[in-house]
Formats: C-alpha cells, structure tokens, sequence
C-alpha cells in the first residue's frame, strides 16, 4: 500500500486536458521513493476510488481553468472543503449516465466513507487548448520538465511528511 | 416553452444529446436522441491482427469494457472455428468476470446515479445515528450540495426507507470494489480486463483465488438481497406513479448470456443462464434469428456507403438505427426479464412474479421507468447467485485455454447481452488480418434515430407521450433516460413546437 498516491488525470484524446497523464508518463521515468505509487488515472473517476482510500497523501495532477496563461502551474493544498472543489461541483451537470463520475465526486465518495487520505495536493496546469487531439500545446510541452519537477518534489516532501 | 440545456461533461467517452418537443400542456410530443460522436474503433481494427480486437473493442467503452471484449472473444472463436471446444473452465472463468461485472454495474447504477433523485440526503443528514456522521459532517460544513438534485426535491420516503437509501447508497461503495477485486482476481485487472482471450481465458483458477472469489461474491448476493432489491421495491412503492411512465416501444430482445453449455456452435441456439430471444406484451417467447436484423441510416449521419457524412439533409445522429423484424426494440434488463419470463426461465418467473404480488403490478406495470429498475435489481440477485454456485465448479488442474491455428480468411460473428442489452461483434478476416470489424451495441438498440419508416427508436418513443409538469424541473425526462442506464452522456434539450428556442435555463439534477 503506497503512502502517496500520484494521479495523473485527464483525457489525452483531448489536448492539453491530458496533460496530468502526459506528466505521469514522464515520472515513470524517474527515480521516486519507494512509497511513492504513480497512476495513470486517465477519465477513470469513480472507479480510482480503491486506489485513493488506500493512500495517505494523494497528488493529482491535472489541468485546470484558473484564466492564468496557458501551461502556468500552481500547487494548492486541498481539503475537500476547498473553493475550487466546491466550484467543481457546484457546477455539475446532472448526471445521467455512468460516463460522468469525475475526481471531485470521487473525493467527495472517499470522504463518506470515512478513508478520504489526510493531505490531498493539486498540482494544476492551466489549459491552453482542449478539443480532440493527442498532441498538447507547446506551451505545455516546453514546461514539461518544470511540472516532473515540481510533482517529484512534492513527493519527496509527503512522503517524509506522512 | 424554453430550451433546458443539460451540459455534457468534457471527460466522457461518448456524446449522447436528448431533444424533446412539448406542447402546451407539456405532454411531449416528439423525441430526438442523436449520438453526436463518431466511433472509429472499426477503422483502428482494419488490417490489425485478429487477436487484438479483443484487447482494443474493450476502449469502445470505460464503463462497460468486459462485455466487449467478450463479445469480441466469442466472434474470433467462431472465425477460428473454436467457438464449441472452449474448455469448461473458461465457459465458467468467462460468466465469473462478466458476471461480476455486470452486479457491479446495477448496483453503481442505482445507488449512484439514480438513488438520490429518490433520497433525501439533507433529512438523512440529521439522523442521530452513527452511520450518518460523515453526512454529518458535510452538513455542518454546508457541503451537502453535491449529493443533492439541483431542481426541487420531490422526496416521498418515510424515515425508515430514506435511512435505509442513504446509508446503502454508501455501502454500496464498498461493494462496488469487492465487485472490481473479485472480476481482477480472474481478469487481471480492471478496468480492461486482461482475462477474456480468443480460446478461453488466460489466467488459471487456484483453490485461494476461489476461495478469495467466492467470500466476496456472498458478501455481494447478501447485498443485494438484503439492501439493492429491497430498496428498489421502497422507492417503487413510493413512486408508484412510475409505472405508468416511459413505456416505451413494447418490443423486447435479447442476446442472452452466460453460456451453461458451449458444445453448440451457434451462439443464438447454445443454452444461456439468461436465455435468448424476442417476445411483446403478449408475452410469447420467439427464438431469435440474427437474419432479421436490419441497420437504416435515413437519418443517420451515412452515405449510403456507409461514409460519416454530418451535413446530411435531415440526419441528426451518428448512431445507425437498428430493428429486427423491421420494428423497434428495446434491449436491456427489462428485454431480458420479460424474454426469459416468457421463456419460462424458472429463477427470473419465481423472483418477477414475488415483487408483482408484493407490489400488487401486473406486466403492463413493468414496461415503465420503475419496472427497468426491478427488472436490473432481480437480475443482480439471479447473477450473484449464479456467481456463487459457478466458482465452485471450477477445476484448478484443468485447462482454461484451448489452442488454435490463426487462419487466413475467415468470418465470425459473437453475440452477447452487455449490461445495456443486445452487443454484436463481426469479423471478416483475410490475409490473417483484420479486413473488417463491425460493432452493434446496446445503446444504439435503444438510442437509436427513427428508421426509414420514421419509426423512433426505444428512448425517443418512451419519452413520447410523458407529461413534463414544469419545465424548470423536468426530472420526468432525466428519470426516464436514466432508467435505459444509456451508455453515452446526455444532454437533454428542450424546443417548442415551432423549435424556437425561447430562453435558455441550466438544469442540474
């Protein structure tokens, strides 16, 4: 069972919505302690709910809509309590069918049950582009080394912490 | 009357839109469902390797992956000319992935698309007992938000079943996993199971993995007989008025499935827990012919040759439209409960005929919203039943897998009833590769466009005819897609009769 979880979120048939998975395939790469687990959790929603209540700390790295520029980065440190959750699902759509489950639901599931993981890290890049493509936008794709960096030393860091 | 958008989300698989025409009183009066993307899974198979297809049909869909891949096995079986020497441990390993699939889909379905629409989780919320503290919690942080409709609540359940709702609601979280763990235990992993292979299935039954199965598939029988099944039947006595909402087309098929005997070749004859088959309100079983299936396209986004053409004149989907024996039909736990009620399948006859009398309905009642949830909730009772008898007969030392020789040209068809209903896949092999692939899956049964006799399809017909009593709030609609459980996201759009759309509202359920 991992201490810190790291998720790489999104839909890399969508451009720079991807781009969470995009950084995880780059940390496979590299060389992270041994408590540290990285995922590819792609559009998966509800069904990372067994991954995230086994962990301790949970990084999700993903695009976000901050109206920054494009590819800047920012780290929050979330409690489900948090603002942007609470954006997120304020403004739901209904769902109706099972396609629709996203992160924030998720989190929101793991809290009900009790096994929510203590500290939960966004680590969010602004999007540039979303619409169907597997390429993400050069302003992305020229930070990439940035983003590894920044979610390699917030591993470091929790995973002494927890 | 406006126009109500619901948004679809960015992140799904597929695009599902929903435009319904009422009139004044609000009965609507036409309905359109299109499929607004274009799946070009088909075209990424050509010239593949015939093996793959049973790995890369699973991305058709993440929330329903196994049936596809199943379906996939079963055609290249047939085209491998294997499809009656598959080993009894791989006819069983196969239903134990499915199966657990399958009682995994119902219950996330129910509990967690469906159940709130029913449940009062703010009332929940003030409940003293312990199980109810982490709602507790949201409720003293005012986070109640995201578990609630956003139009207003229309909560009919007493104390006892609102608590029962809610606290099985979280529950069934747990039980979702053991349902995932138990389909990884022989499919490797989930989603995208690794299990379901062309000639059987990879991975070997272990007397600890059957242990290991069979715990967590009683836990999941007791589940579902002792909360899923008994909370439906809550909300049906609650929302009665159900019955008498989202008929529908009155034509019911299905492929059947989990394969008892697999000595016969032809999939539409071989004997199935859940047989095949077509029947109506008559309720007289008909055998299925696979001869009868027709795709039309009039107002499908097709040339007739089959290219995606979306600026065709008066088309408005890119789902095709399916008939067999040129009428709609509907496919689904409801074409299964009835077909094999009218078959005389003996388990589904005794669990049917026990809720009809308990909540005094009689067949009529069950072509309804409310009938599609007892009909999904009899059929996770008589599958995790199954479950539990099938590990048991599995032989650790016997082989799962039975080799073949990939031939040159070949074709093969596999049919099999995913969750959703009636799931075909087809394979022309030449030159042993791909030279064609062609899926007809459950939602394009009942998502379908109107044919070339303007007949609508399952969805568009059950919605025709529903009163919306305001606009605001048309849960009406909301409830009646849902109860098809559609495999594609949504967006539900509303016009008057002339189509001038007046005013634009967010609806959030």
């Amino acid at each position: 069972m991992p201490k810190v979880l790291v998720l790489g979120i999104g839909n890399v048939l969508m451009g720079d919505d991807g781009i969470g998975v995009h950084v995880v395939n780059e940390l496979f790469r590299e060389k992270l302690p041994d408590e540290v687990e990285v995922i590819d959790g792609g559009t998966l929603g509800i069904s990372l709910l067994p991954l995230i209540v086994d962990a301790k700390a949970l990084i999700i790295v993903d695009a976000i809509d901050a109206d920054l520029q494009p590819g800047e980065m920012v780290e929050v440190s979330l409690n489900i309590s948090h603002m942007a959750a609470k954006e997120a699902m304020m403004n739901r759509a209904a769902p109706l069918s099972l396609h629709e489950f996203d992160i924030w639901q998720t989190l929101h599931a793991a809290q009900l049950l009790g096994k929510c993981p203590e500290k939960v890290l966004l680590i969010g890049i602004q999007a540039g582009s979303i619409k169907p493509s597997c390429e993400i936008s050069p302003a992305l794709s020229e930070r990439m080394g940035e983003y590894v960096a920044a979610v390699k030393e917030a591993c470091l860091k929790l995973s002494t912490d927890v | 009357m406006p126009k109500i958008v619901i948004d679809p989300m960015t992140r799904i698989e597929g695009h599902m839109k929903i435009e319904a025409t009422l009139d004044n009183s609000g009965t609507i009066v036409d309905a359109r469902s299109s499929g607004v993307l274009y799946r070009g899974i088909e075209l990424i198979l050509r010239g593949r390797d015939p093996r793959d297809a049973a790995r890369i049909t699973q991305r058709v869909c993440g929330v329903c992956p196994v049936p596809h891949g199943t379906a996939s096995a079963l055609c290249l079986d047939a085209a491998f000319g294997i499809s009656d020497k598959i080993p009894e441990n791989g006819l069983i390993l196969r239903n134990l992935i499915l199966g657990s699939e399958y009682v995994h889909n119902h219950i996330l379905h129910f509990y967690h698309l469906c159940s709130l629409d029913y449940a009062d989780v703010v009332r929940a919320a003030s409940y003293p007992e312990n199980d109810f503290e982490a709602l507790r919690q949201f409720a003293s942080r005012g986070e109640l938000a995201p578990f609630l409709p956003r139009y207003v609540g229309d909560y009919r359940l007493n104390d006892d079943d609102n608590k029962a709702l809610v606290l099985h609601y979280i529950q069934a979280l747990e039980m979702r996993r053991k349902a995932h763990d138990m389909l990884a235990l022989f499919g490797g992993r989930t989603p995208i199971q690794a299990g379901i292979v062309p000639g059987g299935v990879t991975s070997r039954p272990t007397t600890e993995k059957m242990v290991s199965f069979y715990w967590r598939a009683r836990e999941l029988y007791d589940f579902v007989v002792n909360a899923y099944l008994p909370d439906v039947l809550r909300v049906a006595k609650a929302y009665s008025d159900y019955f008498g909402i989202g008929a529908g087309c009155g034509n019911f098929i299905t492929f059947g499935f989990f394969d008892l005997d697999g000595s016969k070749p032809d999939y539409a004859r071989r004997k199935r827990l859940l047989v095949q088959g077509t029947t109506n309100k008559s309720l007289k079983h008909e055998e299925l012919d696979l001869s009868q299936i027709c795709e039309a396209i009039r107002y499908s986004w097709y040339d007739d040759d089959g290219t995606p053409n979306p600026q065709k004149e008066g088309a408005y989907s890119f789902i095709k439209a399916p008939r067999y024996k040129g009428l709609t039909h509907e496919v689904g736990p409801l074409a299964r409960l009835l077909v094999n009620y009218a078959s005389g399948n003996e388990s589904v006859r005794k669990e049917l005929k026990a809720v009809m009398s308990e909540l005094s309905i009689g067949i009529d009642e069950m072509l309804s919203v409310m009938g599609r949830h007892i009909a999904r909730a009899i059929e996770a009772k008589v599958i995790a039943e199954a479950l539990c008898e099938w590990v048991l007969k599995l032989s650790p030392d016997e082989p799962t897998f039975v080799p073949y020789e990939l031939p040159s040209d070949a074709e093969g068809i596999g049919i099999v009833d995913a969750p959703r209903g009636c799931l075909m896949h087809h394979v022309r092999i030449e030159n042993s590769v791909i030279a064609n692939y062609s899926i007809i899956s459950p939602t394009t049964w009942n998502g379908s466009p109107m044919d070339d006799n303007g007949q609508h399809g399952a969805i568009e017909a059950a919605l025709i005819g529903a009163k919306v009593r305001d606009w605001e709030n048309p849960e009406e609609i909301v409830r009646i897609v849902r109860s098809f459980d559609p495999c594609l996201a949504c967006a539900v759009h509303m016009t008057n009769l002339k189509g001038m759309p007046i005013g634009e509202v967010k609806v959030f359920a």
